[in-house]
Formats: C-alpha cells, structure tokens, sequence
C-alpha cells in the first residue's frame, strides 16, 4: 500500500493541526497586539467638521496609538460628535484637562491626536466629553496654559503644526487691529468734541468758525488743484502741437511742401481739363452704349425666330441620326483600322 | 428564432431550479452524514488528502513566488513615493484577502473539481448510482456530502498555508531586496492585518469550497449514460466553477468594504 494512503488519517491530522494551531496563533498575537483582550474606555467629542475623519482611524498620542474611532455622526447642532476608545493600559492619560485635535495630513491621512493636561488628575469616566482643539473649551483651556502639546515629530507634521498657530492668530491680530484702529478713532472724535465744548464765547465762536473756515479752505483748495492739473494738461498739449508745427518734418509742412496736395491745387487749371475732357467721352459712352441697347431690342423677334428654326433643325437632325442608329442595313458601324508599322524604329528597338 | 430562445431559456431556468434542489438536498443530508459511522469518515479524510494536502506543494510555491514577487515590486515602486510602510498593507490586501482564497480556489477546481466530476460520471455510467439505491443508501449523503465538506475543509486550510508560504516568501526575497529583521516584518504584518481581513479570507475559502463541490458534484450526476458525456462535464464543471467563484469573490470583496 502506498504510503501516502497507509497514513492519511495521519497526513490530513497533521495537515490540519499545523493550519489551525498556525490560525490561532495568529489569531492570538494579533488580538495581544491590538488590544482585542483589554478593557476599552470609551468617550467622545464634537468638531465643526468631519473632513479627514473616519471609522477606525487611530487615536494618537505621543505617537503611540492609544486607542481608535469608533464613528462619528451628524448632531442637531450642526457639529460632528466623534466616539472613540482608548484602551485600558493609556487610560491614565486622559485627564480632566485633556484636549483632542483632528489632524488630517495629505497622503498619510489623518488622525485624532491627545493633548493631556498638565494637572494630573484621576482618568475621567467613560462616556465623558472631552473637549477639541478648536471648539470654546479647548480654546480657553490652551490659553489657560492648562494643556500639554504634544504632536507626532515627522517633517510634515511639524509644517503644519507650526503653520497651525500662525493661521489660528492672524484672525485675531486683524480683529484686534481693528478694534484699536475703531477705539483711536471714537477717542479722538471725543477729545476733539469736548474741547469744542470747553471753548466757550468769542474765542469759542472764533475757533469754531476758524475749523469751518478750514474745512471749506481743504475744499477750495483741493478743487483748485484740480483745476490747476486740468490746465497744466491742457498746456502741454498746446506745447506738443506748437513743436509739432515748428519740427521741418512734421504734418503741416509736409501737407503744404512739393509733391503735396498744393501742387495739384497751382497745375492753372490742367487737372480740370483733363477731368473734364473724361467726362466727356464717359457721356459719349454712353450714348453709343444707349443705342446699341435699343437696336437689340427692335432685333429681338427676328433673334427669337432664328432659335426657333435651330431647335426645330436640332430635332431633325437628332430624329435622322436615331434613323440610322436603329437601321440595320445602313448601321455599318467604325471599320476597323489596320495598323501601320512606324517608319521610324529607334536605336533601342532593334532586334538582335 | 423565437422559440428557441425561448427553450434555451426555459431549459436555463429549470436547471438553474435543479442546481438548487440539489443543494438544498446536499445541505439537508449533512446532519445524515455526520451522524454515520466511520466508513464515512474514512472517505471525508481521503477526499481532504486528495483535495488538501496533495495540492500543499503547488500552494506553497505558487504564493512563495507571489510574495517574492510583490516584494520585490514594493521596494522598488514604494520608496519612490515615499511609502515603503505600505508594504505590509498591500501584502496582507494582496496575499490574505484577495490572491489567497481564489487562487487556492482555482488550484482545488482544476485539480479536485474535475476529479470529483469524473468519478461520480463513471459511478453513473456504470449503475452504481443505481446499486446505492437499490440498497438503500442514499447517494448524496454517502458521496456528496463528504466531498463538499472535504473541498471546504480544504479550501480553508489550503488558503492558511498560502497565507503562511506567501508571507514567508516575501520575506525571504525580501532580505535579498531590503534586508530586515524577522520581528520586525511580523511586527508590519500584525499592525496591518485587521480582523476583517482575517474575516473575509475564511467567508471566500468557505464560500469558494462549497462552491466548488456542488458544481463538481452536480456535473458528475450530470452525466446521462456515455462515457463520452464525462469530459464534457469535467470541462463544464472547471468553467462553472471558476465563474462562480469570481462572481462570489466580487460580492464578498464589495460586502466586506461596506
């Protein structure tokens, strides 16, 4: 018997006993190693948007994967509410100061980093709120100085982490920017107000009607300007055509010099003449040509009659020519041509 | 015209309602089967030794030189674009999820789904279909039955150890490519395999082999009285198979990613 079937219930045992005992260690370091036998913790926060989130995506801390997402949904007041776990062995590092930040890098995707506090405080339950990055709360806890920043330290990640802040301030710098620029400006308003106040009687009136005066002066002047700007363009176009009729080569002399217009003005009448010698014969033409038109027109019978007789003699000569055709004794057809040898033959004809 | 498509359509039907029926019937004799004695048995073990681990060698060189292969693509297309940490990714969606369970499948159809195909044709032709009956043993628990469970048990563990040979193969070449260490490589291999890829391999091994020994088995009870039929039914019992497969792979494949 064959050895193969003398022991195949002892092949196919260890055929599968290798296979599954190869599975469930698999299956077991794989489990260790993402944590399916821990304890999971879970808790959930809100972003404005789910732009570079999804299912599953890591949660990070320090690099470490902590935990992940386990999804995310719409809320009725319009934000992202995330739930994510973090696994037991991490569970010291959420603390009641902790933020997370929903990084989304291109290429490498994104993830949802943790910020601890920097009081250590006891873990916060499960199903707590922790704030994010950007909403009111994780705002006022990082300028508190309560959180500790701590992101991952590849290239990219480091752009935008330092690019991160500079946009998150610009914003505000304006808004503050404007709201000083608005404050000078109410000051003033007011300073300038009660000093006016304060100025009573003659003085009062005269430095009042002094401001007027100074007010329309600005007016005056600034319409002045104007006009005087309006006057200097005008001068130098003035300025410009003066040069234009002084330059030996300019417009003018060139429109009055020789071979110009002028001269076909003093040729003492010739150009007239010969116009007018032009004229005449076009009237005379003209004439010949009105003739000849009226010498048709009594002609037209007598043309008309001729092309009669043509077409009629056509259709004779057609009707005799189909005659023939259709006869079978007159139809003799072409006679065939005999060729004739060429007197010439060439040098290149001869044969041999 | 008409007509005849009309009864080549009607004749589809019906066989496709017969196919059915079959299984149906296969999957209903199964508590029958499992509650027999040993002689039974025996033949489970004989069709996962013709099925299994006969087809071990060609399994484990095929997905050697697929993960060599990918190996060797990946350390040279990757770093490129700067994403060599892929590499583990793409072993685990090529080598588990996708290359693993269909082309195990492909190798037990070529092998096992034709054999199967012709056995049960010569038991037709020469009336011993007819014997099993005529004794009282019901054929599709006594030949049926073992061989789909045999196929599938085969499948899976065939899918495992290519799995197994695929992976290390890869890493093999790979010290030859871009040296790196042995824990290092597993380590890769654990942070990008996840359950549902885990998951998703055994559902298509599973799937794969019940398909591939109601087909088998169907086209051998397809054979009328020739023996010339059975060929013919060996050629259309490869097709179908692997039409089916690829059909159920695409589904399993859009399920799992949903």
């Amino acid at each position: 018997m064959k050895f193969k079937i003398r022991y195949a219930t002892q092949l196919v045992g260890l055929f599968v006993v290798a296979a599954v005992g190869f599975a469930l260690v698999v299956l077991v370091a794989l489990g260790t190693g993402q944590g399916w036998f821990e304890p999971t913790h879970t808790y959930y926060t809100t972003v404005s948007s789910a732009a570079g989130l999804s299912a599953g995506m890591s949660v990070e801390y320090k690099g470490f994967e902590i935990g992940r997402v386990r999804g995310y949904e719409l809320t009725k007041e319009d934000n992202v509410k995330i739930e994510f776990f973090v696994r037991g062995q991490y569970l010291d590092l959420v603390d009641e100061d902790s933020v997370v930040e929903l990084t989304g890098i291109p290429l490498v995707g994104g993830e949802l980093l943790l910020h601890r506090g920097i009081a250590e405080t006891e873990p916060i339950p499960d199903e707590s709120f922790i704030p994010s990055w950007d909403s009111p709360e994780g705002r006022a806890l990082r300028e508190e100085g309560r959180v500790v920043v701590s992101r991952p330290d590849d290239a990219l990640s480091r752009i935008i982490a330092d690019i991160d802040p500079i946009l998150e301030r610009v914003p505000r710098l304006l808004d503050s920017t404007l709201e000083l620029i608005a404050g000078a400006d109410a000051t003033l308003s007011t300073m300038e107000r009660e000093v006016l106040a304060q100025l009573e009687g003659p003085i009062g009136e005269l430095l009042s009607s002094s401001n007027q005066l100074v007010r329309r002066l600005d007016t005056t002047v600034a319409e002045a300007e104007a006009t005087l700007a309006n006057v200097e363009r005008l001068s130098e176009d003035v300025a410009a055509a003066a040069a234009t009729f002084r330059d030996p080569e300019g417009i003018i002399p060139q429109l009055l010099g020789p071979g110009s217009a002028s001269m076909i003005l003093e040729d003492e009448g010739q150009l007239y003449r010969r116009v007018d010698n032009l004229l005449a014969e076009m009237e005379d033409t003209m004439r010949e040509v009105h003739t000849l038109t009226r010498f048709v027109g009594t002609q037209t019978p007598q043309i008309a009659g001729l092309l009669e007789e043509g077409r009629e003699a056509l259709e004779l000569g057609h009707d005799v020519l189909l005659g023939v055709r259709n006869n079978p004794l007159v139809r003799g057809g072409i006679p065939e041509r005999m060729p004739a040898p060429a007197p010439f033959e060439g040098e290149r004809d001869a044969r041999f | 015209m008409v007509s005849g498509i009309g009864r080549a359509v009607n004749e589809r039907i019906s066989n496709l309602l017969y196919a059915l029926g079959f299984a149906v019937e296969v999957f209903r004799a199964i508590p029958e089967y499992l509650s027999s004695g040993r002689t039974r048995a025996r033949i489970l073990v004989a069709q996962v030794l013709f099925t299994g681990v006969e087809a071990l060698a060609v399994v484990a060189a095929l997905s050697a030189a697929i993960g060599a292969v990918i190996i060797i693509q990946g350390f040279n297309l990757l770093p490129a674009l700067g994403q060599e940490q892929l590499i583990f990714v793409i072993l685990i969606a090529v080598i588990t999820r996708e290359f693993g369970p269909i082309l195990t499948a492909f190798i037990v159809v070529a092998r096992s789904g034709t054999a199967i195909t012709t056995e049960l044709g010569h038991n037709v032709v020469s009336h011993e279909i007819e014997a099993y009956l005529a004794t009282g043993i019901n054929p599709i628990s006594f030949l049926v039955v073992p061989r789909l469970l045999g196929v599938t048990i085969s499948v899976v563990l065939l899918n495992i150890y290519f799995n197994v040979f695929g992976l290390l193969g890869s890493y093999a070449v790979s010290q030859f490519v871009s040296p790196i260490a042995f824990d290092v490589y597993v380590y890769g291999l654990f942070d990008a395999v996840t359950l549902t890829d885990l998951f998703t391999s055994v559902t298509k091994s599973l799937v794969f082999g019940v398909i591939i020994a109601l087909v088998a088995t169907y086209h051998g009870f397809a054979v009328a009285r020739a023996a010339t039929e059975i060929p013919q039914r060996a050629i259309r019992s490869v097709g179908h198979g692997v039409v089916l497969c690829i059909l159920a792979n695409t589904v399993i494949t859009l399920v799992s990613y949903l």
